[in-house]
């Protein structure tokens, strides 16, 4: 075995200070939130202590037996799930596809595509559309259809299949393998990390899903828990700062404005699936990263 | 190759049925179709995804009872605005909607989304005594557009102070601007919780002058009705003007760059939101601010208390100075109103409205509370508004209206439910804070703020509105830190002014008044 | 005539990847293209009412003579360059440096610890760096003050804030961003590693001779992408923003929001909307354009 050499070990030591304190800075406001989703004795809080005065599970207790909020929290997970496998399933197809460079009409795909990523009708035409096709308030097809192809997630998943070695493609290819064999059975279990990661990403995106939520949904047991995180967060913070200046003497102003806690406890539970679904997903990040270590 | 078109026509058959598929929970028509008014809130029994069984039992239990069913459109408090302009330009929505303030119904008036109401209410007689008698119609050349859904009592600005460190300083609760800078020193400076640090601060505020407006007012130099910038109409003057040039403005931001440089108030009263202003003062370290008096009368001793549990508060309606009448205003009218073109049976619609909300006794508090039974209940001739056996909080409210204290209904004290005690405690605070805004307009430090007068109708000041916002908080920051002179932020204010061309805007509004008032305004303010 | 320069286009293997792309050729057809006519709001006079008339270039016209518009837009492009200075690269030197780490479970730990900040929300950061850097009772400044120095109002002094705002952007969004890096890296063949190790090259050697290059292609693709929203920055700015700094941290899509031009004029909007993706198309051209010359096989990023 080869031995580190001293400067390499230095560098191991500095790295591990370096990376140990960044984390830490990381956790802080994590940990920050945790101690006011536990605390119901925080009032007037301008402080940054981390050990809660009172704790408490209450908030907790009230997220979890309040329907208006347990049921957006399964809306939401219904849709991630579909939706993160119905968009992997397509842009991967489409990454394929397009990955093959002397296929007639690459050039015009891929700049159809580059146009979508930066140029929209707008607002009201969507709506028009997603109204003509009937799919107001129809959950969870109307969170998922209108963007479930990422023109971003197909640029990087065409990306790594290039690395793929072509020679794998040929030799199946002289085994008489279909193309789409070639895809499902070499191609896709080699892109195992970039699919991890943009499933990642999707997965992340679907589960924030908000602006559409509100525009597109009328039902109140349809809305994601994103729309829920941020009413409660509105009536907290005041991102409207107008809403309060101008709505006078509504009877609502007149209602508890400490929900701070609350808004902590979710906070928390949203943070929670990629907590448990991240580690399972960095395996397939670790392999590359593992045998290097190992070599070392 | 059969994989892939098995895989292709499954992945596309998917979204295909959803498209195609009916929509659940068709109604079946009936024999008599009650009428339909479509409604939005900002929110309807709490926010959008709250409640949803309540919300649906409250519109079955509605139209059981009054026979009138009600489509409710939940849009989301924060995307209101937007949510609501998109879902009407689009037919998606009609009916009786609710809107912010006259501005909103101006830009509907322009882009021809809503109806005037006059042809189809002038011969109803509980329009004509609740909202032409009470003047609570908003109306835009000659013709009748919004209905105000009315105000709470006392939900006004006033300026809360501690009233345990006003006692253990040997002051009164301030009633002039000279007051307030001593009583602010003494808090800063005299130890007033007595705990042997310098560690307390006199006054606090959040987006710079919308929570110290009053000192403002009372050097005679006016802001507007949410204290974001000095284009206010002046009910001395009777005109619109800028308070930016009157002399009284020099002496404002002197006082606040005295307050200031002291450290007598709060140094990030800029950076603060509402929530930091909120918690500063809860947290018991700050002794006062000028907010919403409900909040700093009734709803922060709780919670002050939890910190400091000697703590309690007092109000202030009006500080005086130079200015000695009508100096802070109450914003009378509130939200409105407006009614959808498109709408089915506009007549029957609106009048139905009308009727059931305003003369009819249990459906008003039915539309402002919820569910007679649960939200809220008769109790003699108060109306109780219910709590919820879980969590022991007040039940969410249906807000369809609101009450307004000449309104019929007015009459009818609500109370929440609880003890005699606890309810004998919150008609106390409900009579105190009416009686502070009463003396207020009895001995004229007061004054309402009615249509017409609250916002400017002038297209050139909408234009410029932000642009002049910012330049105004420009001027307040470098006058409040000492960067600039109060003369000189002054002139740096009416350079700008010109070039934005204000000037022109205000002789707009001016002149907006005097087509719908009849009367010319007096418009003595000076030029840029 | 089913031919192209002598080959034959519908070959089994061309349907099905034609197959393969239906679905997305479809999504971008229904969802992208079918609404796009709207665009054309930003050259007319269109009410809610209906279409007034064609005003050609008179909406631009009217945004760029607006007072604080170019202000806003020079701001704009201030935080787009320590974007590129700082937020872009940060990713990078995260991935390699948690590629150098031994300790399995450590690696671990950070990676997805790292990820967090990126899930709390803008406003609550905002409001909980605002109480950090609090002048009166913030953790830096009772530092500052226990070391003898004097407080220093953070929020309040315009040209530090892009600063404290790119610092700010770095510290949520790097544990997060590394991702991508991360799967490529993953997809780097070992085999490499070990003929350098037995070549004689130290870990320094291996990351910049065999890391670095393996992860250009991912990091030359986000660079090329990322132009795509290059003028986008709305809500990190709005909740950090306040009055005393609004010289600096006023950005177009503050700008254009606080003149109502988003909720309540469509052609105006639109216009904006417009100007911005010009802008956005040409630099990812551009971006594409280069990334030829830099690529191994001459090809371009796109």
């Amino acid at each position: 075995m080869i031995q580190p050499s001293r400067s390499e070990r230095i560098f191991q030591a500095f790295n591990f200070l370096f990376l140990g304190l960044f984390t830490l800075a990381l956790l802080l406001p994590v940990l920050y939130v945790l101690r006011r989703s536990l605390d119901v004795g925080a009032f007037g809080e301008t402080s940054l202590s981390l050990i809660p005065r009172e704790p408490s599970l209450f908030y907790y207790k009230a997220v979890l037996q309040d329907r208006g909020v347990y049921q957006p929290f399964l809306n939401s997970l219904i849709l991630t799930v579909v939706g993160t496998l119905l968009s992997i399933a397509l842009e991967s197809m489409a990454a394929y596809s397009l990955s093959k460079r002397d296929l007639p009409g690459n050039r015009l795909f891929i700049y159809m595509m580059v146009v979508t990523m930066m140029f929209s009708g707008g607002l009201v035409p969507s709506y028009l559309l997603i109204k003509g096709l009937g799919l107001i308030d129809k959950f969870p097809w109307v969170l998922i259809l209108p963007s479930c192809i990422g023109a971003w997630n197909i640029f990087l998943i065409r990306n790594y299949y290039w690395s793929i070695p072509a020679s794998l493609n040929e030799s199946a290819r002289i085994d008489g393998a279909q193309e789409f064999t070639i895809f499902s059975r070499i191609v896709l279990p080699l892109s195992i990390p970039v699919i991890a990661a943009i499933a990642l990403f999707t997965g992340v995106g679907y589960w924030n899903t908000f602006f559409s939520a509100i525009i597109y949904i009328n039902t109140p047991s349809k809305f994601t828990f994103a729309v829920k995180l941020r009413e409660i967060l509105a009536l907290q913070m005041e991102m409207q700062n107008q809403f309060e200046r101008l709505a006078v003497g509504q009877e609502l102003l007149l209602q508890n404005l400490n929900m701070e806690g609350l808004y902590s406890a979710m906070i928390v539970i949203s943070m929670l699936p990629i907590i448990l679904v991240y580690p399972y997903l960095q395996k397939h990040f670790a392999k590359g990263i593992m045998v290097g270590s190992i070599k070392g | 190759m059969r994989k892939i078109l098995a895989l292709l026509a499954v992945l596309l058959l998917l979204p295909g049925l959803a498209v195609t598929a009916k929509g659940t929970g068709e109604k079946t028509a009936t024999a008599k179709e009650p009428i339909e008014i479509g409604m939005s809130e900002f929110q309807f029994m709490g926010d959008v995804s709250d409640w949803p069984d309540l919300k649906a039992e409250y519109l079955k239990e509605f139209e059981k009872k009054f026979g009138v069913r009600i489509k409710m459109n939940l849009i989301p408090r924060n995307n209101y605005m937007e949510k609501l302009y998109l879902m009407i330009s689009t037919g998606e929505l009609t009916g009786m909607i609710r809107v912010f303030g006259a501005q909103d119904v101006l830009k509907c008036i322009d882009d021809g989304t809503i109806l005037p109401l006059d042809e189809y209410v002038k011969d109803n007689p509980v329009y004509q005594k609740e909202f032409v008698g009470y003047d609570n119609t908003m109306t835009s050349d000659g013709r009748t557009w919004g209905l105000f859904a009315g105000y709470a009592r006392s939900g006004i600005f006033a300026r809360m102070w501690r009233k345990d460190w006003l006692d253990k300083l040997g002051l009164k609760a301030p009633e002039t601007v000279e007051e307030l800078y001593t009583a602010a020193k003494l808090m800063t400076e005299n130890d007033p919780d007595g705990n042997g640090k310098k560690d307390t601060v006199g006054l606090t505020s959040a987006s710079g002058t919308w929570c110290i407006g009053d000192v403002f007012h009372a050097y005679d130099a006016r802001l507007n009705d949410t204290q974001s910038n000095s284009i206010t109409w002046d009910p001395v003057e009777n005109a619109w003007g800028d308070s930016m040039l009157k002399p009284g403005m020099v002496d404002a931001l002197k006082m606040m760059n005295a307050l200031y440089k002291n450290g007598y108030l709060d140094n990030e009263f800029f950076t603060n939101k509402g929530s930091n202003m909120r918690d500063k003062i809860i947290s018991g370290k700050y002794g006062s601010t000028y907010y919403w008096m409900h909040w700093g009368l009734r709803d922060a001793p709780p919670m002050i208390q939890k910190n400091v549990p000697t703590a309690t508060t007092t109000a202030v309606a009006a500080l005086k100075g130079t200015r000695t009448t009508l100096i802070n205003h109450i914003v009378s009218n509130g939200v409105l109103h407006v009614l959808v073109k498109g709408t089915k049976n506009p007549k029957e619609v609106v009048n139905s409205f009308i009727n059931l909300f305003y003369d009819n006794k249990d459906a008003h508090f039915w539309g402002r509370f919820g569910i007679e039974g649960k939200n809220w209940k008769w109790d003699g001739n108060k109306v109780v508004q219910m709590k919820d056996p879980k969590t022991g909080n007040l039940m969410p409210t249906s807000g369809l209206i609101d009450t307004h204290p000449k309104f019929g209904f007015a009459k009818y004290p609500v109370v929440p439910e609880g003890s005699a005690d606890d309810q004998a405690k919150a008609i106390a605070m409900q009579n105190l804070m009416d009686k502070i805004m009463d003396d207020g307009l009895a001995d004229q430090s007061l004054f309402n703020v009615t249509n017409l007068y609250d916002n400017p109708r002038s297209p050139k000041y909408n234009a410029i509105v932000a642009d002049l916002e910012r330049i105004f908080n420009e001027v307040i920051v470098k006058a409040t830190t000492g960067e600039l002179s109060p003369e000189n932020a002054i002139k740096y204010y009416r350079d700008n002014m010109r070039k934005l061309g204000t000037a022109a805007a205000i002789e707009e509004m001016n002149a907006a008044l005097g087509l719908a008032t009849g009367r010319k305004a007096d418009t003595k303010w000076k030029n840029y | 005539m089913s031919s192209l320069r002598g080959r034959r286009v519908f070959t089994q293997t061309n349907i099905t990847l034609y197959l393969m792309f239906l679905p997305a050729f479809l999504f971008f057809l229904i969802f992208a293209y079918l609404p796009m006519p709207g665009i054309l709001i930003a050259f007319a006079d269109y009410r809610v009412s209906g279409f007034k008339k064609w005003v050609g270039l008179e909406n631009f016209r009217y945004i760029f003579q607006l007072p604080f518009f170019w202000e806003a837009f020079g701001n704009t492009w201030r935080f787009v360059i320590l974007r590129y200075l700082f937020t872009f690269p940060a990713p990078i030197l995260f991935a390699l440096l948690l590629n150098e780490v031994r300790l399995k479970a450590f690696q671990k730990t950070v990676q997805t610890v790292s990820t967090l900040p990126h899930f709390i929300s803008w406003v609550v950061i905002a409001g909980i760096w605002s109480t950090i850097l609090s002048p009166n009772s913030g953790y830096v400044n009772n530092v500052i003050k226990a070391l003898g120095g004097t407080p220093i109002f953070f929020f309040s002094k315009p040209s530090l804030f892009p600063w404290l705002f790119t610092g700010i952007s770095v510290w949520k969004e790097v544990g997060y961003s590394t991702i991508i890096y991360l799967a490529a890296l993953a997809g780097i063949n070992p085999e490499l590693y070990e003929s350098a190790v037995i070549d004689g090259a130290g870990r320094f050697k291996q990351s910049l001779y065999i890391t670095l290059p393996g992860l250009a292609q991912t990091i030359l693709v986000v660079f090329v992408l990322s132009f795509s929203g290059v003028l986008n920055l709305f809500e990190p700015i709005y909740v950090l923003q306040n009055q005393m700094i609004i010289s600096t941290s006023e950005v177009l899509d503050t700008y254009t929001y606080k003149l109502g031009i988003v909720q309540a004029k469509y052609p105006l909007a639109t216009a904006v909307g417009f100007f911005k993706s010009t802008i956005a198309l040409v630099l990812v051209l551009a971006a594409n354009f280069v990334s030829r010359h830099v690529t191994e096989d001459k090809q371009s990023i796109l």
